[in-house]
């Protein structure tokens, strides 16, 4: 005996009446309104939840977090701070039921986001003849698989309770005559993104043609970038969680990153007017996240330390110019330019995946490997790992060239411009990962990873210590008042300094090239 | 899986306010914690909004056909479970007396499902039974509801000796825990006087009269759920700080 679960997938279009058929089922405590935002499925990285009988889900939303903790001892639905770390320390929980009954599950590790999809959720709770809430029902709209889930949770000792309900819920459903499916709604997440459970957060597994320089595995990336980005753009416009906005940047970066490190591959291919449409949304959105970084580190400070009223005042004053400046950005994202650069996105994927069945771009086009002019050898039908070789070189030399004039200028645009390059290079790994030797590959991609969070906490840093300086002034706010949070900012960007001399030394020599050498197999060890 | 039991002769002295309280504290704590109503009343059963069952299957329980965890309910707060009231449980003493060794019946219907608790509380009847001495038996700890008057001691006296007759194995602990204090009163004022911090079979935190307690029957939910503020929420939220130190 346990409290027990079902869940339940359907296609619908129409929303409203099932959920008003929901309501009608049985007389349901108050109904909160539905949330908008992101469900995730947290697990251990060995699926410990899972292999125990239990699911844990956070509904992210943007004012708070929804809690939905299920397993065969217990069910917990709790509201949360927001909680937008990509990870939760189990022991940094207030509550100590949550705390212990999360340690016993997971054996005290970590949990980390397995899938996550956009949702809208509401919920339905409903009582016995005593007045207690023996049965939950969540109800979430994925948008990204294009179903609705069900989610009906019954505590322990109420399974005549659970049945009742469940027949009154399928036979509404039948009325409504919508097919439902005994379905985990991740299950359709991860097989949509052809994806294995057990590596999600890995990057996709493209097809790279054996025979080509990789102009399929570039039109799927293309392909999947394209689809973040319109997934993500229509949740941007009520003011959802800002991970929608993030994502959409990330889709945005991504693709000029990928379009112009692997340009060669993309041959005839004129590209030129949609990477400056993307440089014109990457622009357009980069203030409202800097601005919102910057609420967000001025809330922090004002749970952590005691501020004056004027730090208080300036955060107030941010929240309401995040949130102008989201109203503004509905004017554009959507609108008949942002759909105009979805469409031919999708062309450049498509017109990359018919590539290969025409003709394989010339082997000159690739450029040298020093960043100097020099004739290579051509070979019509390359492997592919010569092509990852060769543009991963060249990556590699911008990347070590920035990072000397980083280290000689130590400017706050150096380190930036060092930083962009960094990104430029992770992404090529990244995109070339499925080819090349896995352990290596991966420990590159983390010491990347770690340079960048470094210089993305300075720049952060810096950026915010510019907008807090045009704000005072903006608002007339003597710089004095806030001097605490320029103090932290400071403080901060003194550390992040640190932690790039630390992980700079990788890239400042010809390590990074044997690296290369030897994960495209080119160097044997 | 230890056992706590309130239990005391007397009625009314807030033997389902301690379980009631005390439970949902130390599920709060974290600890997996199950409240077995013995009381036909059924007072806790309905304070956590169960219903409890009408007919029985307690006289199954007892005769081994059925296991007691098929009767476990979950409540709406986390690691809270309960064994509702049973109207049956009127007859649980004659059940009980038809059975060979009578006195530790309970105990082993309690072994079915003790691996999925840290903590079983006991709401006893107000009575002198086989049910008592079952209680007697399977706790390790006894609380003792008191009202601060001179009969109520008199009874707790009764029952140190009524316990320390029907113990089978283990000695099993009892203490007395004052409730329904009001300080105004002078007797009250002088029984905590004598008892408090010298009488080392008293609790040391005792739960004061409060209205809010009352309303613990139309509101039905553990204290701190609707008066987390209040002097009787902060007693019973220490007075199971101590028994939880008293056991380990």
């Amino acid at each position: 005996m346990a409290s027990s679960r079902i869940s339940l997938v359907f296609s619908c279009g129409d929303v409203e009446r099932v959920r008003l058929a929901i309501r009608q089922l049985a007389s349901p405590l108050a109904v909160p309104l539905p949330r908008q935002g992101i469900l995730k499925l947290l697990d251990t990285f060995d699926w410990a939840l899972e292999r125990s009988g239990a699911s844990l889900l956070l509904h992210e939303y943007r004012t708070g977090t929804q809690l939905i903790l299920v397993g065969p001892r217990l069910s917990v639905f709790e509201d949360l701070p927001i909680a937008n770390n990509k990870w939760i320390n189990v022991e940094t929980i207030e509550q100590p039921f949550l705390r212990r009954s999360l340690s016993e599950a997971t054996h005290q590790r970590a949990l980390v986001v397995q899938a996550s999809t956009p949702a809208r959720g509401q919920l339905f709770q409903f009582p016995n003849s005593q007045g207690m809430r023996v049965a939950t029902l969540f109800f979430f709209e994925l948008p990204e698989i294009n179903r609705c889930h069900i989610l009906l949770v019954t505590r322990r000792g109420y399974s005549s309770f659970q049945h009742k309900l469940s027949e009154k819920i399928f036979a509404a459903l039948m009325g409504l005559d919508i097919k439902v499916e005994r379905k985990d709604p991740f299950d359709m997440v991860l097989g949509d993104h052809q994806r294995y459970k057990k590596d999600y957060q890995s990057r996709f597994a493209l097809e790279f043609e054996p025979s080509t320089y990789g102009c399929i595995a570039l039109g799927q990336a293309l392909s999947s970038e394209q689809h973040r980005a319109e997934i993500n753009a229509p949740w941007i416009k009520d003011h959802p969680d800002p991970e929608f906005l993030h994502d959409l940047r990330v889709a945005l970066r991504r693709t000029s990153s990928l379009i112009k490190s692997l340009e060669p591959l993309l041959g005839s291919i004129d590209t030129s007017w949609f990477r400056s449409e993307l440089k014109y949304f990457m622009n357009a959105t980069s203030p409202v996240r800097d601005l919102e970084n910057l609420g967000t580190f001025t809330s922090k400070q004002l749970d952590a330390i005691k501020c004056s009223p004027e730090v208080e005042a300036l955060n107030s004053k941010i929240a309401r110019d995040v949130s102008r400046n989201y109203d503004e950005l509905a004017q554009l994202i959507p609108s008949p330019r942002f759909d105009n650069l979805i469409s031919s996105w999708g062309q450049i994927a498509r017109k990359s995946l018919s590539l290969a069945l025409a003709s394989t771009p010339s082997m000159n086009a690739l450029g040298s490997t020093n960043g100097q002019a020099e004739n290579i050898e051509v070979f019509p039908k390359t492997r592919v790992i010569e092509s990852a070789r060769v543009l991963l070189a060249r990556s590699g030399t911008t990347l070590i060239r920035k990072a000397r004039k980083a280290k000689k200028l130590k400017t706050a645009e150096s380190l930036h411009s060092l930083r962009k390059e960094a990104k430029t290079f992770r992404y090529l790994l990244e995109f070339y990962e499925p080819v090349l030797e896995p352990a290596r590959t991966r420990r590159c991609i983390n010491s990347i990873k770690k340079l960048q969070d470094a210089l993305g906490q300075h720049q952060d840093t810096f950026v915010q210590m510019q907008l807090l300086e045009d704000l005072c002034s903006t608002y007339k706010i003597p710089k004095s008042k806030v001097a605490m949070v320029f103090d932290v900012l400071a403080s901060d960007q003194k550390i992040a300094l640190e932690d790039y001399r630390k992980e700079i030394k990788l890239f400042s020599g010809p390590t990074l090239f044997r690296e290369i050498q030897l994960a495209t197999g080119y160097r044997k060890k | 899986m230890k056992v706590i039991s309130l239990y005391n002769i007397k009625g009314g002295v807030g033997k389902t306010t301690f379980a009631v309280n005390i439970a949902y504290e130390t599920a709060r704590t974290g600890l997996r914690t199950l409240l077995w109503d013995l009381d036909p009343q059924g007072s806790s059963s309905y304070i956590l909004r169960i219903k409890p069952h009408i007919k029985g299957e307690l006289s199954q329980v007892v005769s081994g056909k059925n296991s007691l965890g098929k009767s476990i309910k979950e409540t709406q707060w986390p690691l809270l479970d309960i064994v509702p009231s049973d109207f049956d449980l009127r007859h649980l003493s004659s059940l009980l007396e038809d059975e060979k060794r009578q006195s530790s019946k309970l105990s082993k219907s309690m072994k079915a499902f003790g691996h999925e608790y840290d903590l079983v509380i006991v709401d006893s009847p107000p009575e002198a039974s086989t049910v008592s001495e079952n209680v007697v038996n399977f706790s390790d700890l006894i609380v003792v509801p008191v009202i601060p008057n001179p009969l109520s001691i008199n009874t707790f006296e009764t029952l140190l000796r009524f316990a320390g007759e029907i113990a089978d194995k283990k000695k099993t602990r009892l203490f007395a825990a004052f409730n329904l204090v009001d300080r105004r009163k002078q007797l009250h004022k002088q029984m905590l006087e004598t008892y408090l911090n010298k009488d080392p079979r008293f609790l040391k935190h005792y739960v004061p009269a409060s209205s809010a307690i009352e309303h613990m029957t139309s509101n039905r939910a553990p204290l701190a759920t609707y008066s987390s503020r209040s002097s009787s929420t902060t007693s019973f939220s220490d007075l199971t700080e101590e028994i939880l130190a008293l056991m380990r």
